[in-house]
């Protein structure tokens, strides 16, 4: 019999021993042609690391979260990946008062592939953009931090539970919980989960895509087609002074005295040739290339002319092949794009854009 | 602004257009809808492109516009009673020899010789810029050379199904086209048509107007025939007038002297081969 750590086991072995804890447990009912069974299945775990197993025999002393030593078990490939295997010459002993501290183990996810499905991930990327806030919990304060972390695919916002992270530097984080939270994906850390400093070579910036391929509500992405559309409400708008919500009446239904102020605003459907996507945008993303600067909406003497805006927007974004980054979001009509930059395609944009194509016919 | 599912629009240059020869019919409640199925397997009933406006007219009852790209021409016509307010604007800023992005819907019609001619009626145009045409001619030919690379990949497999070539990358509704163009022209000739592409890329750099620029000096080589050579002044002259550049003109006579349709017979005359 050969003794193993969960860690070592990398290939199908006979006869092994080990002390594990089991981490869950569950029961299957099997239909043969000898009749019914019942079999188990689970994960078990050391300070090493995490298995699944399966059990066609189990004694009935162990139950979820004991440390058992287990002698004369083997594992076996299923769907290439290891398993470990209990059968009726498996013996079991329980081992009560032993605490054992379970390494997890986390399969590692590109960020572009983050869907809604996996709870908690491994993610290697560089962080950056720290935000500090306080929270109550349990009428205790405590502290999060939120950055953006950035990968070869894109990025996300990540909130670290009471710890600083490193920043400008490459990072593997085990163990971070994703959920989609306001359309989007969001990442978060508890103070526990194992970070660790790596070489990582990332080039910055929103990466390309095709709009066909869009899966997930991530940001730090662009896309780049000619707008097929655009919405008949883009242009000028009035905000809140007090709240900033925009204004469809004449004054704030919550602030009636606060006054207003002019913003601009466009949303589009842009089409890349794969597919099309709805975009929104704001002044930030549209001054450049509409060219409207802040002071020509806020010149007391000469106020915007909502004509005069919509036409300028519509006349620097129509029928012009045009890059916008922005991060998707996805709601009840699909997924759209919140525009950070709007730029139109320029000499070398286009080269950019031909090597990424040229790549595929390699 | 987003009115349900919008229907595709395919980007996809004049040739694929022009050799096309299958329309599906298919109802849909009280209605017959009819899309065009390329032979590089684009189905749809609309188009989105990019070219240079090279022909115009104009009556009381419609406009008519052509558009070309680099492998040929789009016709383009709008009717008064179509009545479109939006899309008559736009169109009465066009100018000849502008360059512009059109979306528009398919419509096809039968000619007297049997063959299935195609008209754009244009639901947005607007004026664009030489590198916009750029992006939509490499998009369009990257677009073109992925479909072509999976008809041949599926001409290889009989039994492939949509499900395989999503695996492989495709979206849904181009793995669709694809299968039905390639029981619906079982003789087309890819290679051909990817010729065009190779050589479209790499004459990227050189832009449309000297494409127009070699049409021109072969117009006017043709119909000034002259055995000591026609002088460069006289061409730079003639193409002056259709609004191409001097320098157009130098790197349009390069390449037609590279491609062998024009000669120089003694110093800066040039005479059609
Ligand atoms: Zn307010």
């Amino acid at each position: 019999m050969v003794i193993k750590k969960i860690g070592e086991i990398t290939d199908e072995v006979q006869d092994i021993e080990m002390t594990v804890k089991i981490l869950s447990l569950s029961q299957k009912e099997r239909n043969s042609d000898k009749g019914n069974s019942v079999y188990h299945y689970g994960l078990l775990g050391d300070e090493t690391g995490v298995l699944p197993f399966t059990a066609w025999n189990i004694s009935s002393i162990v139950k979820e979260k004991d440390v058992v030593n287990i002698k004369r078990a083997y594992t076996k490939k299923y769907n290439d990946k290891i398993r470990i295997y209990f059968d009726d010459k498996t013996e079991f002993a329980l081992m009560p008062g032993v605490e054992m501290e379970v390494k997890r183990t986390y399969n590692y996810e590109k960020i572009r592939n983050l869907g809604t499905g996996s709870k908690f991930v491994a993610l290697e990327g560089i962080l950056s953009e720290e935000k500090e806030r306080e929270f109550e919990t349990n009428g205790e304060k405590r502290k999060v931090y939120s950055y953006v972390m950035e990968d070869d695919t894109g990025s996300i916002r990540l909130s670290s539970f009471g710890r600083k992270l490193p920043m400008g530097h490459g990072i593997r984080l085990e163990g971070v919980k994703i959920e989609e939270f306001n359309g989007r994906i969001n990442a978060s850390v508890g103070e526990k989960a194992e970070v660790q400093e790596i070489e990582l070579q990332i080039e910055k910036g929103p990466k390309f895509t095709y709009i066909s391929e869009i899966e997930n509500p991530i940001g730090g992405l662009y896309i780049s087609g000619f707008p097929i559309s655009i919405g008949e409400k883009s242009g000028l708008i009035k905000r809140c002074k007090e709240c900033k919500k925009k204004i469809d009446d004449e004054r704030c239904e919550t602030h009636p005295d606060a006054g207003f102020y002019f913003d601009i605003f466009a949303y589009f459907n842009i089409d890349d040739g794969t597919g099309y996507i709805s975009v929104t945008s704001g002044m930030e993303a549209l001054k450049d290339i509409c060219g409207i600067k802040s002071d020509e909406l806020s010149n007391e003497k000469r106020p915007p002319l909502r004509k005069e805006i919509y036409e300028r927007i519509e006349h620097s974004l129509m029928g012009k092949a045009l890059k916008v980054q922005g991060s998707l979001s996805k709601n009840t009509m699909g997924m759209s794009l919140r525009a950070s930059l709007i730029s139109s395609i320029g000499p070398e944009d286009n080269k950019e854009l031909k090597k990424i194509m040229e790549s595929e016919f390699l | 602004m987003r009115e349900g599912k919008r229907e595709p629009a395919r980007w996809i240059f004049s040739k694929e257009l022009r050799e096309t020869t299958v329309i599906e019919e298919n109802t849909e409640g009280e209605k017959m809808r009819s899309m065009f199925l390329t032979p590089l397997g684009s189905i749809g009933r609309r188009i989105l492109f990019a070219g240079k406006v090279t022909n115009q007219r104009e009556d009381e009852k419609s406009i008519r516009l052509t558009v070309s790209d680099p492998t040929g021409a789009f016709y383009l016509s709008f009717f008064e009673r179509d009545f479109n307010q939006n899309v008559k604007r736009q169109l009465e800023k066009i100018e000849l020899n502008q360059t512009v992005t059109v979306m528009g819907r398919v419509s096809h019609y039968t000619g007297e010789d049997g063959k299935i001619l195609f008209n754009i009626n244009p639901e947005l145009i607007y004026e664009t810029d030489a590198e916009s045409m750029n992006f939509w001619n490499a998009r369009t030919a990257y677009l073109c050379r992925r479909r072509i690379m999976r008809i041949k990949e599926a001409l290889k497999k009989p039994d492939i199904s949509t499900g395989v070539l999503t695996a492989s990358g495709s979206t849904e509704d181009e793995a669709e086209g694809i299968l039905k163009s390639i029981k619906a022209y079982p003789n087309y000739d890819y290679t051909k048509f990817e010729e065009v592409l190779t050589s479209l890329l790499f004459n990227q750099q050189i832009s449309q107007n000297i494409n127009i620029a070699k049409d021109g000096i072969l117009e006017f080589l043709s119909s000034h025939v002259d055995p000591q050579g026609i002088k460069y002044e006289e061409i730079v002259n003639e193409l002056l007038k259709k609004g191409i550049s001097q320098n157009e003109v130098d790197e349009a006579l390069n390449v037609l002297g590279h491609e062998g349709d024009v000669f120089e017979v003694s110093l800066k005359r040039y005479r059609k081969i």
